[in-house]
């Protein structure tokens, strides 16, 4: 695919999956004129700090050293996704030293990025992802500190989040803190908990329990938009917004401004360009014959929903970029993945990225996904009153309502994009992997008979057990490869 | 004044005869597969080989994991209380006594009067106990006793990431399948219980002096690597397996 | 052994029986985990009230491995082998105040005949929204359970429940406030069991036989001065039996306090209004619920220190059930916060875990102990 800039273009090379040093090579071919592009806070102009496009060794060298053991996808468009996403520590230091507010914003809350978006200067960040960094970073310092402070092993990997806000090296201090409290896991709320016992400016968000008004939901094979709506009742709705009336109260409290509802409608549509941009790109993905982009790279694209890693314009744009590269990329029948590829449906994000590349190493390719953040992944609805179409965003949520509700969120997908098998990536000791992983497999198997792979996901440097997932996951695949064989 | 204090651990049962709070006899031998009939052995045998009289012990104090199959006992304590008490008899600047044992780990934080303060405990399973060092020692065909110091010869040890023992077998069968240098995965076998029982002391926190009891004490590569992360001079009591025989008879 | 206990057993085996003959006849036994609704309003809806937590074993808890995975908490993992195992009640509700039990809603509706229904308490207390969506729910629950019993929900019956129930709580209270006797007249144990049998029977079976649980009372032998212990943490059910016996083995300690929610936790005070009885009940166990899932949880540390400042205790004996992560990873602010000597054990319902519960208690009473012999000397 080629990416002009003014008359300069660059051409990515035939779509691969390659390690650190080789994109530290191919980087040499990228014209300084792209690396001085693309910036993040772009209404700051053009500074020495503001860039973001670096080879993953830049990353690497700053502490990320798991980056040498990962492939990545090598177009533009994806190095600018990584770029991106590793630099938001960095942009989130910057964002307070420019005197922007920074808000933390727990992912179950996916629907309430826009509102604080829709504040001056204000931007929300997604705290719990600090679960990934042990694993980025080959490091159990994070998981140390918040043993130190109570909550050890029998916790989560999300307990990354304590560490991060204790030692406060992975972003300033928050302005606010928005936590969901609810119908959200146990652990997180202990990590929360303990959190504000370090005197952190919080604020709870209750989000109800959706009980689904019957049960089976209304029949959506005709809309194929909406892949991602769940039915709850009425009234939860009106306890949803009257929680969001309490979240703005405090909002306009920190940033100083009033809240304005066209400010709102205004993000709530940047947004959905966003989600608009992500869920194409997905449905492209996921439909092509060759996987256009990896698992990994699309992991990071979805979670680039929850609060555009602090920086909407900026995210809406690589979202583009991607979306041209992956539309591209099908057009020309290339792509990533073996003809034969396993279609594997992937249930709950793994902390550990390497997992994702194995999927591809062993012949398999992702064809959908249930990362627990469907309440981002959504459209939100056009409304007169944003409100509303942010609280229908909230209760649309993966994990607040019945297994069998998420189940048909992974059972539309096995359909539309015909999946040969599953994958569950369980979290040791998190409240709802426990209760989930049995059910979702028997709701499946009352529909397909599909292959269906579950495992603990295990915390960094495990080396053995790593590997007891590699050999799962080989015969995984290559059962559905026999299968489809004969 | 006579007491006698019986230790029953799960691999060695030690017993220590005192006179006016002075060691007449000291005796350790196998638990074997039964404690009770051990202890009654050895306590039996103490009379033989120093001539006292059954009847010339004041008291008798058992402790240990078996302590509670005996019933010939004149007071039943917990291995906590009796490792206490004798590190701070044996020297009284001691506040936290970290014992290592066969099955299980403690560390024990005291009071200037030698009182328990706090403690807090491993015995689920074999991570962090010397169970670990002589399944791995077994492993690597080596003597545990020669497995500490052994660890003193590494210049770069290997990094051990499991700490159940099955799987830690397994790496270093990998690692010594890939060239590692023996003294280098004793190393970081020992690195990797030091790791762990210098999280079980986060757990109550410590104060210097810092004792090493049970046998493990005497086992130089985990004294090493526990100075190097507690930044503190470590004390072995003499007789370090008897320190909990010691804090019973002192009851 | 306990007379008081015998005879509290034998109580609850008649009423079993009769609950099943109940049953029988048509009546709608509302199981319930968490006490977030009142009982009062259950009674209301033409219903009996049953918490879920006296027929619990670790037979149970392994056979809940079948449906939920290990990593979950043990009381959960034992209700839903319980529940699979008999049908008992013909209803469910239960608040939602803990991810794991509103999880165990699914698999009791999946995997039992049981009627579940899905009930939001809240969680935070600060804000009128959150108490208008409890009353939401509390009226979705009544339309259920008055559709099921067959019956019409009125506040007269509501208040005619809410003066039986002061009396038993009155009853109850007065047998609390015996436990922090020196020496304790009533252990920790034999609370326990009263009040789960005072809530199962019911005021008027339970007061009945009041004299009698008095006489028990007042005629027992009670030993020289027991530690004192407070219990803290996860729920106590019978399937702690053999943890409640470690730590008052042979009366050397005696539980003189507790905040957990079978206990302590359990007991509100009577309601003294007439007027809009159903607001304030509804109020009351708003503002007065004591849950580490309260956000945040600043009302139980309140709710905690008034109980320890009442009972005086030598000693705090801090169980979380393993997986219980609202009492878990609590643990170590409790035991920062009270200058009291401190013991947490992380346990399930195994019994092969007894022998470790032991060495720590007995460590733990030595401490206290020799603590106390110290102080005395100073």
């Amino acid at each position: 695919m080629k990416t002009e800039l003014n008359d300069i273009v660059y051409k990515d090379p035939f779509p691969a999956r390659i390690g650190c040093t080789e994109w530290h090579n191919l980087f040499g071919n990228i014209p300084d004129e792209f690396i001085d592009h693309y910036r993040y806070y772009r209404h700051c102009g053009k500074n020495e700090w503001n860039t973001y496009l670096y080879p993953p060794t830049t990353f690497l060298i700053y502490g990320s050293r798991y980056l040498r053991k990962l492939k990545f996808d090598n177009s533009l468009a994806s190095l600018r996704l990584w770029g991106f996403m590793m630099n938001e520590s960095e942009r989130l230091f910057r964002a307070k030293q420019s005197g922007m507010k920074i808000i933390a914003n727990m992912g179950d809350l996916g629907a309430i990025p826009p509102l604080i978006f829709s504040f001056k200067d204000t931007i929300p960040f997604y705290p719990d992802c600090y679960w990934w960094t042990p694993f980025l970073n080959e490091s159990t310092v994070l998981f140390e500190e918040a043993e130190r402070l109570g909550i050890g092993e029998d916790c989560c990997f999300v307990r990354a989040a304590l560490g991060a806000y204790s030692k406060l090296a992975y972003f300033p201090e928050p302005d606010l803190g928005i936590v969901a409290t609810g119908a959200s896991c146990n652990d997180m709320n202990s990590v929360m908990q303990s959190i504000n016992r370090l005197d952190f400016n919080m604020h709870w968000f209750e989000i109800p329990h959706r009980r689904d008004p019957g049960i089976y939901d209304s029949d959506l094979k005709n809309n194929e938009r909406d892949l991602h709506r769940m039915d709850y009742q009425p009234h939860l709705k009106t306890f949803v917004i009257e929680e969001m009336h309490n979240l703005i109260s405090r909002l306009e409290e920190v940033t100083g401004q009033k809240y304005e509802p066209d400010a709102l409608v205004g993000t709530i549509k940047k947004i959905n360009k966003l989600r608009g941009l992500v869920y194409e790109i997905r449905d492209i993905a996921f439909s092509a014959v060759l996987c256009p982009i990896p698992a990994l790279e699309l992991m990071n694209l979805e979670f680039i929903t929850l609060s555009a890693y602090s920086d909407l314009d900026e995210a809406i744009d690589i979202a583009q970029h991607l979306k041209d590269t992956v539309r591209e990329r099908v057009k020309n029948g290339k792509g990533i993945s073996d003809n034969d590829a396993a279609r594997v449906i992937w249930i709950t994000p793994p902390a550990d990225p390497i997992l994702l590349n194995y999927l591809e190493d062993l012949g398999g390719r992702l064809v959908g996904t249930e990362f627990v953040i469907n309440q981002s992944l959504r459209l939100l609805d056009s409304n007169p009153d944003p409100l509303v179409s942010l609280s229908d965003g909230l209760l649309n949520a993966s994990l607040i309502g019945t297994t069998r509700s998420r189940t048909k969120l992974i059972l539309r997908q096995i359909e539309k994009y015909d999946a040969e098998g599953i994958i569950i990536s369980n979290i040791f000791a998190s409240s709802h992997c426990s209760f989930e992983t049995t059910l979702i497999k028997e709701f499946i198997r009352e529909n397909y008979n599909i292959p269906i792979l579950s495992f603990d996901v295990v915390a960094p440097g495990k080396k053995i057990q790593q590997s007891q997932i590699l050999n799962r996951m080989t015969a995984f695949i290559e059962t559905i490869k026999e299968k489809k064989r004969s | 004044m006579i007491k006698a204090g019986i230790d029953i651990g799960s691999r060695t049962t030690k017993i220590i005869l005192l006179k006016d709070n002075k060691t007449i006899y000291r005796r350790i031998s196998a638990t074997g597969w039964k404690p009770g009939e051990t202890a009654e052995k050895i306590y039996n045998d103490s009379f033989i080989e120093t001539g006292i009289k059954k009847s010339e012990i004041a008291k008798i104090t058992l402790t240990g994991y078996g302590r509670v199959m005996i019933n010939f006992a004149d007071e039943v304590l917990t291995e906590i209380t009796c490792h206490a008490r004798g590190a701070f008899f044996e020297d009284s600047r001691i506040r936290t006594v970290i014992d290592i044992g066969g099955q299980d780990s403690k560390v024990i934080r005291i009071d200037p009067g030698g009182f328990v303060e706090d403690f807090a405990m491993n015995d689920r399973c074999a991570a962090g106990t010397g169970k670990f060092l002589e399944f791995l020692a077994h492993t690597l065909n080596i003597n545990v006793s020669e497995f500490g110091s052994l660890s003193l010869e590494s210049v770069s040890p290997e990094v051990i990431s499991s700490m159940c023992t099955v799987f830690a077998e397994s790496e270093i069968v990998s690692l010594l399948a890939e060239g590692a240098e023996t003294s280098d995965l004793v190393a970081g076998i020992h690195s990797a219980i030091s790791k762990r029982i210098s999280g079980l002391v986060d757990s109550v926190g410590f104060e210097d002096k810092v004792a090493l009891t049970g046998g493990v004490a005497l086992n130089p590569g985990i004294r090493n690597n526990l100075e190097e992360l507690l930044n503190t001079k470590i004390i072995i009591p003499e007789n370090p397996e008897f320190i909990g025989a010691l804090g019973a008879a002192l009851s | 052994m306990s007379k008081l206990i015998d005879f509290l057993s034998k109580l609850n085996k008649n009423r079993r029986n009769e609950l099943r003959a109940l049953k029988n006849t048509g009546r709608i036994i509302t199981g319930y985990f968490c006490h977030y609704v009142p009982v009062e309003i259950i009674e209301a809806c033409g219903c009996i009230p049953v918490r879920i937590k006296d027929n619990l074993n670790d037979k149970y808890e392994t056979a809940g491995r079948k449906h939920i995975q290990r990593d979950s908490c043990s009381f959960c993992k034992a209700a839903l082998g319980s529940l699979v195992d008999n049908s008992e009640f013909t209803n469910l509700v239960y608040g939602t105040t803990c991810d794991q039990l509103r999880r165990l809603n699914e698999h009791i509706s999946e995997k039992t005949d049981i009627d579940s229904f899905l009930f939001h308490a809240p969680r935070t207390h600060d804000k009128n929204s959150t108490l208008n969506l409890y009353r939401d729910e509390i009226f979705l629950l009544i339309e259920k359970l008055t559709a099921r019993s067959k019956t019409e929900y009125r506040n007269e019956q509501l208040l005619e429940r809410v003066e039986e129930w002061n009396k038993l709580r009155s009853f109850v209270n007065e047998i609390q406030r015996q436990r922090i006797d020196q020496p304790p007249v009533v252990t920790g144990r034999e609370f326990f069991y009263l009040l789960s049998t005072a809530y199962f029977l019911g005021p008027e079976s339970f007061l009945k036989v009041s004299d009698e649980i008095m006489e028990f009372i007042k005629t027992k032998e009670t030993s020289r001065e027991p530690l004192r212990i407070f219990l803290a943490g996860s729920i106590i059910c019978t399937a702690d039996d053999h943890l409640l016996n470690i730590i008052e083995e042979q009366s050397r300690a005696v539980i003189v306090g507790d905040n957990t929610c079978t206990g302590s936790g359990w007991m509100n005070n009577p309601l003294q209004y007439k007027q809009n009885i159903f607001e304030n009940l509804l109020k009351n166990q708003f503002d007065n619920a004591q849950c580490p899932n309260k956000m945040p949880n600043d009302s139980l540390y309140e709710f905690t220190d008034k109980q320890i400042e009442k009972t005086k205790p030598d000693g705090i004996i801090y169980r979380s059930l393993k997986f219980c992560h609202p009492w878990n990873f609590e643990a170590k602010a409790f035991k920062n916060r009270y200058n009291i000597p401190f013991l947490h054990i992380d346990t399930d319902y195994s019994k092969a875990n007894i022998g470790q519960i032991k060495t720590r208690v007995h460590a733990f009473y030595e401490m206290i102990i020799a603590r106390k012999s110290e102080d005395r000397i100073k």
